[in-house]
């Protein structure tokens, strides 16, 4: 589905990825790790095309997503770190220009269940620059439950989300496993990374330490990678 | 898609006018200053109206430019259209074209204080000059949104986009002075026909420079 092949990238000559490759299954759940300055976050960019690599192609249902038309990206969803949507916009505009430009047309009623459902019913036609960290962090959940996607590139699920946002965004992150989605999360925690994915890899200065499935990590080995 | 990314714009700037009201108070306040500080003759006002009033809206439109990419930059919002399956050609051509229906809409207030501040006596023929307004509003835009996408990544880009915008934007802004003037002398098209081909040439010219580069001038 994906195939990441020598990826290389550099910020004002600092090295951030070296000749990173990996390749990513149909149903692949992976948990990216690393400590803080590993280029986690970069690798993300990159494969969402927001960043270009110095070098390296990133080959996507066989074609280099870098060189191909913009429509073979179709099916790719990123979200951020930052909330990657329009401050001055509401929830539901947001979601309406999201869904049009990733080719999706969701009716109104479709949007406010969705908004209902992951505790945004409020406040849904204010701007979202007035919202919290951990509600445009549950917009971020709708929207990849209302977007087409077939992979999905999330950075730091749970950033910023309360006990109940985070059972919320358990419920919704088990939903997609079960139904086979592929997906690669950063992650700093290790040990739900571990349970919930059914593959790491751990990013070491910029380079791909560990690419193992979960099940046959100990998660004592990692912790002393990351210390 | 494309009128997906124009209707965004749009609608952003109807919820924070920030674009617009920097245009309109920048065009509005040197209007004034230049119509109470100078007690020329009305022949000189006619002499200087067309080159003042291009560089009103060369001045605005760069506030505007960058306000217009400051709102992409808030939140990462860019992510959003550039990680999507579009093509950024297109993102560049809804930029350009949004920023230039915001331009006519800043314009449509600023011209008639400028026309009686002035105390211009304007010809009939209305439509060359609505025409010559939009091919050089058209002009001042393609190579701002151009250079406002390379400048937006930049730390530095509030000074950047004038540093870039102003030597670039120089042979639109003078076929825009020498045609408005054309207009207003009541000079015979044919006189001054060239600076409007001039014009029109750099738009297709630096659309079409834009459409093929901003794909690679808005990548980090």
């Amino acid at each position: 589905m994906l195939a990441v092949a020598n990826i290389n990238k550099s910020f004002y000559h600092n090295p951030v990825l070296n000749n990173l490759s990996f390749r990513v299954n149909d149903g692949d759940v992976i948990a990216l790790t690393g400590k803080n300055g590993a280029g986690k976050s970069t690798l993300l960019r990159i494969l969402a095309r927001i960043s270009q690599p110095d070098g390296g192609t990133v080959i996507y249902n066989d074609v280099d997503i870098f060189k191909g038309k913009a429509s073979a990206r179709r099916g790719i969803l990123y979200l951020g770190h930052e909330p990657g949507l329009y401050p001055s916009l509401s929830a539901i505009e947001n979601i309406e220009f999201a869904s049009r430009i990733h080719g999706a047309f969701p009716v109104a009623e479709d949007i406010d269940t969705t908004l209902k459902n992951i505790g945004l019913s409020e406040h849904i036609n204010d701007p979202i620059k007035i919202y919290s960290k951990g509600m445009l962090q549950r917009l971020k959940y709708a929207l990849a439950n209302l977007l087409p996607w077939s992979i999905l590139f999330f950075d730091e699920p749970f950033s910023g989300l309360d006990i109940e946002g985070k059972n919320l965004a358990l419920d919704c992150l088990n939903t997609w496993k079960m139904k086979d989605r592929t997906i690669i999360f950063v992650t700093h925690d290790v040990e739900w990374g571990l349970s919930y994915c059914n593959r790491l890899l751990l990013l070491e200065a910029g380079s791909l330490k560990i690419d193992k499935s979960a099940d046959s990590i100990d998660v004592k080995t990692i912790m002393n990678g990351l210390q | 898609m494309f009128w997906s990314l124009v209707r965004k714009d749009l609608h952003l700037e109807s919820r924070t006018k920030e674009i617009t009201i920097s245009m309109l108070a920048f065009g509005l306040t040197t209007i004034l200053i230049y119509a109470l500080a100078f007690s020329a003759s009305p022949a000189m006002y006619r002499s200087f109206a067309p080159g003042l009033f291009w560089v009103i809206i060369l001045f605005a439109s760069a506030l505007g430019l960058h306000r217009m990419f400051v709102l992409e930059k808030e939140f990462d919002a860019f992510s959003l259209s550039i990680s999507a399956p579009v093509d950024r050609g297109i993102i560049f051509l809804a930029k350009w074209i949004s920023g230039t229906i915001l331009l006519i809409i800043s314009e449509t207030v600023i011209i008639p204080p400028f026309v009686i501040f002035m105390g211009l006596s304007l010809p009939n023929n209305w439509l060359i000059m609505i025409m010559i307004i939009i091919i050089g509003d058209l002009g001042i835009m393609v190579i701002g949104s151009l250079v406002s996408g390379l400048a937006m990544r930049a730390k530095m880009s509030e000074i950047l986009l004038p540093i870039l915008l102003f030597p670039l934007v120089s042979p639109v802004l003078i076929g825009a002075v020498k045609a408005t003037n054309g207009w207003f002398q009541g000079i015979p098209f044919m006189n001054w026909q060239f600076w409007v081909l001039l014009m029109i040439t750099f738009v297709l010219v630096f659309a079409l420079l834009g459409y093929t580069i901003f794909d690679h001038i808005t990548e980090e």
